[in-house]
């Protein structure tokens, strides 16, 4: 059982306070992302997992054991860093084995274990030679298997393809989902890319200025995003937004006043919400009766491949769509949307803190 | 390019040239002396061939100078790196920030100190009555150490300050080369269960090997020109157990015999070994480094 426990943590930097009493309790063999804008404190955390950094207050443990003082070297974890941080002027072999060689293991224990993971990784044609003659793919498959053949409790990954060239990040993105699938190691892994996060993660961590904002699996966080920060952060474009006064299921917006007559939820207590819906749940013709109806005029489209984004003006407030490439309407026409309200959220425009009732 | 190319030659020649007459006239002359019989005080010199140099080999004198030599760059070369790479260690670990930076300070003072100075103060910290050294030896042991006199220690005393001064300095520049090395492989290290003694034998220090290589060599050039220091520490006593090939020329040349040719015979031997010594080690590393 490798489970992580986090309990209260804190980070502080002299006057400078990063992370504020952060919960999470991981479960054996899950693969958690800590997902997050830049600066929100998820290297430190990680950092604190690992060791690498005093944990101010709060305690830790790992599989069951109190480690919140523990050394690095003694908590089980293994770490791919973003750099890479392979020894330079060590082969690839010797990179591998160090770790071995500190727990005084064997020769031959050492010789199979490596071998074990070489083949796994595919270096076997790298094996003599140093870092600096070598890709930052290939790099950081060192230093995976560097992490791997420690059998570590815990693996730990601090945004391991943010150097790497998209196509090389896609390949590697899925070669790490499979070592996850066949070794099953428990594994936190660090990114600011939602994509790896949404297809990585059990469950993800959302983060914002040293908080954890919403902790759920890729489609809780997307479908029901717990606050305006999540619904903002994540999808790609972004959701549009409408601040609004309510009276009953009366909306008042720039775009007119919608009737949210077909949806579920809490009426907020200060009468001001912002309404939330993807550009991709909305739509140039009518799914539904109770479909919410606005008129505008397409001001720009940016052409996706197979999807269109329009960005359509309805009285002064802009509001973006995806559309089949073939359904797009080209700009500055005259063009009506259809807002599908089992998809909209609303959320408090005080506290930021979403109404529906599912 | 061309315009280029005849530029540098217009700028790089007059120094050259002065360089030239500078190094090459005495270094000539010196291996024409080489190959008289010329004394001090004595008119007539004559040509006599390899004579100076056929004697050298068979002059005990001068292979007990050769093998203090030895001793001498091996002690301080040694010695320098080790201080050097222990102090910068130690204040990497323990220090930080201004402390750090006031320490560092510190350290470089011995190396500015003209050696002549560093020579006089160390003397008379070493003299068995007055010398703070002995002041704490001879409340234990009833008896000074006669650091400067005694066949054992004579050398060894020498060495110790020429390694106060340049490992202290090297010191300084080891540890503001471990400050830009990056943090992760330590990390990394640290994770991987290493001691913090093992994360710098077989991770920091060999990070560093090209420019502990290059200042290696640069105090294996500066222990060549000790003399300064243990003339006013020594003068190459007791007997001759201090007495360096330059210090024996010295006297040879000037102060015992004025043997100006055999004096010479010897700086012709000394220049020609270190060129070759030198050559065969750059060499030598290159190829290590480029393996
Ligand atoms: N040594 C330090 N001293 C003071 N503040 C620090 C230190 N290290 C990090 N911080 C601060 O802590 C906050 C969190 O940093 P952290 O590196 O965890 O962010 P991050 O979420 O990993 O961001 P990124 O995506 O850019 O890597 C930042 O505001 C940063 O300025
Ligand atoms: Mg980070």
């Amino acid at each position: 059982m490798s489970n992580i426990t986090c309990k209260k943590l804190t980070k502080k930097y002299a006057d400078l306070q990063v992370v504020h009493g952060f919960d999470l309790e991981v479960k054996d063999e899950e693969f958690i992302v800590f997902l997050g804008p830049s600066g929100c404190g998820k290297s430190t955390i990680l950092r604190m997992l690992a060791g690498l950094e005093d944990i101010t207050t709060g305690t830790l443990e790992i599989g069951g054991r109190d480690v919140t003082t523990a050394e690095p070297g003694e908590r089980g974890v293994a770490m791919v860093f973003q750099n890479y941080a392979l020894y330079p002027h060590m082969t690839v072999r010797k990179n591998i084995a160090f770790g071995l060689r500190r727990s005084g293991l064997s020769a031959e224990e050492i010789d199979t274990k490596v071998n074990d993971v070489v083949q796994m990784l595919a270096l076997a044609p790298y094996l003599d030679r140093k870092p600096a003659q070598m890709s930052g793919g290939q790099q950081q498959r060192v230093a995976i298997a560097r992490a791997i053949v420690k059998t570590p409790e815990v693996f730990l990954f601090d945004e391991p393809l943010s150097n790497l060239d998209a196509k090389l990040r896609q390949q590697l993105r899925v070669e790490i989902a499979k070592l996850h699938k066949k070794l099953k190691t428990t594994t936190v892994f660090v990114t600011h890319d939602q994509l790896e996060a949404m297809t990585l993660a059990d469950r993800i961590v959302l983060m914002n200025a040293g908080n954890a904002e919403q902790i759920g699996t890729p489609q809780e966080i997307y479908t029901k995003p717990r606050t305006l920060f999540v619904a903002d952060f994540i999808g790609s474009p972004s959701m549009n937004f409408l601040p609004s006064t309510m009276e009953g299921p009366a909306a008042k917006t720039s775009v007119g006043i919608l009737t949210l007559d077909a949806m579920d939820f809490t009426p907020s207590t200060s009468g001001s919400a912002t309404l939330g819906i993807r550009p991709q749940n909305i739509s140039l013709v009518r799914q539904n009766d109770s479909d919410l109806v606005l008129n505008g005029t397409v001001v720009f489209t940016e052409y996706l491949g197979n999807e269109v984004m329009m960005v359509v003006d309805c009285a002064g407030t802009e509001i973006s769509i995806v559309v089949d490439a073939p359904n797009a309407v080209a700009e500055g026409i005259e063009t009506t949307l259809y807002l599908a309200q089992e998809f909209l959220h609303v959320f408090d425009s005080e506290s930021g803190l979403r109404l529906n009732n599912d | 390019m061309k315009a280029k190319s005849h530029i540098n030659k217009v700028f790089l020649g007059p120094p050259l040239f002065v360089l030239a007459v500078l190094a090459l006239v005495p270094t000539i002359a010196a291996i024409i002396i080489s190959f008289q019989n010329k004394e001090l005080g004595r008119r007539g010199t004559s040509f006599v061939g390899f004579e100076n140099y056929i004697n050298l080999f068979s002059d005990r004198r001068f292979s007990n100078a050769m093998k203090v030599s030895l001793q001498w760059e091996a002690i301080t070369v040694i010695g320098t790196m080790i201080v050097a790479i222990l102090v910068a260690i130690l204040l990497f670990e323990t220090t930080r920030g201004r402390t750090r930076a006031i320490i560092s300070t510190l350290l470089i003072v011995p190396v500015l100190l003209p050696r002549v100075t560093a020579a006089f103060v160390w003397k008379f910290m070493f003299n068995p009555l007055l010398g703070v050294i002995n002041y704490p030896i001879k409340e234990l042991t009833g008896a000074p150490i006669e650091f400067l006199s005694n066949i054992q220690t004579a050398l060894i005393s020498v060495a110790v300050v020429d390694i106060w001064q340049w490992g202290l300095f090297f010191a300084v520049i080891l540890l503001k080369l471990l400050e830009t090395l990056p943090k992760e492989p330590f990390e990394a290290a640290r994770i991987d269960k290493a001691r913090t003694w093992e994360i710098y034998a077989y991770v920091a220090i060999p990070m560093l090997a090209a420019p502990l290589i290059s200042l290696t060599f640069v105090k294996m050039v500066e222990s060549l020109r000790s003399f300064d220091l243990i003339y006013v520490m020594t003068r190459g006593g007791p007997g001759i157990v201090t007495e360096t090939l330059d210090m024996y020329a010295f006297n040879q040349g000037f102060v015992e015999s004025g043997r100006i040719s055999y004096a010479s015979a010897m700086a012709v031997l000394m220049l020609l070994t270190t060129i070759i010594t030198f050559t065969v080690l750059f060499k030598w590393v290159r190829k290590w480094q480029t393996a």
